[in-house]
């Protein structure tokens, strides 16, 4: 694997070096393809935006300049943060999809492998939910924060000061236990956990 | 470690459930990345030496972003005919704003990376081409009063452009993250715009061509509906805003604008001048490509939209408009 910064490979790919690009997708791509999963919560979900996030930073290394244009040469940063909105812009697909459907239809996907218990499927809904109701910021924060990026690219990913990330994650904590406590005394939780041995439809859970 | 520090601990593993047990090959993904469509297609015209087209393809793109953004933001003080509930947009007049390429290139990378001053719905993709055999045919399909330039004789090819419609469900916090990000003032944004929803409507056009030189095309005004009770001036300014102006002239001009009914037309300074000229009597904008590309003229007349396009020069389009019938 190339050792080359980020920012070389960019300089390379822009006079037509197409290795550097593959160089980069390596780099990214675990990182892109776990903040995107734990925001969808399915492996398939995840993969498709994982594409296309990766498309739109093709079409953004093929334009000359363009990152220099902003100054931003931070394409980790870049890329969560079109990652982010790409998987907030799918939460809200999915609540658009889930509204129009009279019945609900448990996603085959997110459905119970023998290692996952109805229970931890549950809880990982909630958790997604809670995290759904946040701020686009404050979700994206957690999340990278949870994935062991430092306060410095926590910062740079959310474009904000590296001085306010600390602050900004004990709010964002504070907002998530907030949504998960209102989530678990909901009705539609314990309706949920009432339907569990006939599979809930847990994808969906609090995305209302 | 701090209380806080604590609280933001247990919470960072209460969401480690969230993470993938396992992750999907990088090659496998790759081979997949260089497959797709889109790879191809970008690959394929950068290629071909194809970079300044691409570049200029993502142009009308963002531009087509920003006018729609620019649509979106221009409310006016119009009551709708058809509802109580509504104001209506329509087209009056056009008010063309220069914009810089940096600030151009900005909302391009805003678009991209999704970020958007709401959720946008689009129900019916306007845009499609359906040819047909003559210009009544086109008159009865659209129900429009069709005009053609006489000047050129018959048009080689007349089709009907589909037309469409959109909403988009406002959400203060994205649009004030948008406006903060293209350089503007988000607090320009009134609080009651928070869940507004605005519909668009595009109806469908005529299009004439004469071989590759000349395009007219003719469509009725879109129409853009909204809650009555939004300041127009306020989000005007804000518009001008993120197109680059300066605060002082985005209100000065905003305050001297008739939102009633006119559209901002963003138009890359580098790339593109423009003037007003006198169609037929009636005032329109002439628009002229900086590498002498061809041009174009765009007036309203009775609410219908014309737009007049060549590969040639635009006087040859001031001469030729004059024989519109």
């Amino acid at each position: 694997m190339s050792a080359l910064s980020d920012s070389l490979l960019l300089e390379r790919i822009q006079q037509g070096d197409t290795d550097s690009f593959e160089t980069l997708f390596y780099r990214h791509y675990d990182r892109v393809y776990g903040l995107l999963y734990r925001l969808v919560g399915t492996r398939a979900e995840a993969e498709d935006l994982t594409q296309e996030v990766f498309v739109k930073l093709y079409r953004h290394t093929s334009r000359k300049g363009l990152f220099r244009s902003r100054k931003e040469h931070n394409v980790s940063a870049w890329l969560y943060r079109v990652a982010t909105n790409a998987g907030y812009d799918a939460l809200k697909s999915r609540k658009r999809r889930w509204q129009r459907d009279t019945l609900l239809v448990p996603d085959s996907n997110g459905a119970p492998g023998a290692e996952q218990t109805v229970a931890q499927l549950e809880e990982q809904a909630l958790v997604r939910a809670a995290l759904g109701r946040l701020p686009k910021r404050q979700g994206q924060l957690l999340i990278l924060r949870q994935m062991d990026l430092s306060y410095a690219e926590c910062a740079a990913a959310c474009d904000v000061a590296p001085g306010s990330v600390g602050t900004l994650l004990s709010r964002a904590a504070a907002a998530f236990r907030k949504e998960y406590e209102q989530l678990v005394q909901s009705p539609l939780s314990k309706v949920q956990s009432q339907k569990k041995d006939s599979g809930p439809d847990t994808q969906d859970l609090g995305l209302s | 470690m701090t209380q806080e520090d604590k609280e933001i601990q247990e919470t960072l593993d209460q969401l480690s459930i969230l993470a993938p047990t396992e992750t999907p090959s990088k090659a496998a993904a790759f081979a997949h990345f260089q497959a797709s469509s889109a790879i191809q297609h970008a690959t394929s015209e950068i290629q071909n030496g194809g970079l300044t087209m691409f570049r200029k393809r993502t142009f009308a793109i963002g531009l087509t972003a920003v006018l729609f953004i620019t649509v979106l933001f221009s409310f006016p003080a119009v009551r709708a005919a058809a509802s109580d509930f509504l104001g209506l947009f329509r087209v009056q007049k056009f008010a063309p704003i220069s914009i810089s390429p940096e600030q151009m290139a900005t909302l391009e990378q805003l678009a991209d990376e999704g970020m958007a001053p709401g959720e946008l719905e689009i129900y019916h993709e306007p845009g499609a081409v359906t040819p047909v055999d003559s210009l009544t045919e086109a008159g009865i399909q659209t129900g429009l009063d069709v005009h053609t330039i006489t000047g050129l004789g018959s048009p080689t090819e007349i089709a009907i452009v589909d037309g469409g419609d959109g909403s988009l469900t406002i959400d203060l916090a994205a649009a004030r993250a948008l406006m903060e990000a293209a350089g503007a003032d988000p607090n320009l944004l009134p609080g009651n715009i928070d869940g507004a929803s605005v519909h668009v409507t595009v109806f469908p056009g005529i299009q004439q061509s004469w071989g590759e030189e000349f395009t007219f095309t003719q469509a009725p005004s879109p129409w853009v509906e909204y809650p009555e009770d939004i300041d127009a001036q306020a989000l005007g300014e804000a518009a001008l805003q993120v197109l680059g102006t300066e605060p002082r002239e985005a209100r000065r001009i905003a305050k001297n604008i008739d939102w009633a009914g006119t559209l901002l037309m963003p138009i890359p300074g580098e790339m593109v001048t423009y003037h007003e000229v006198t169609i037929n009597g009636i005032s329109g904008v002439a628009l002229e490509p900086l590498d002498g590309s061809g041009g174009a003229l765009m007036w309203q007349e009775n609410d219908i939209i014309y737009l007049f396009n060549t590969q040639g020069a635009t006087a040859d389009l001031l001469n030729l408009v004059e024989s519109i019938n």
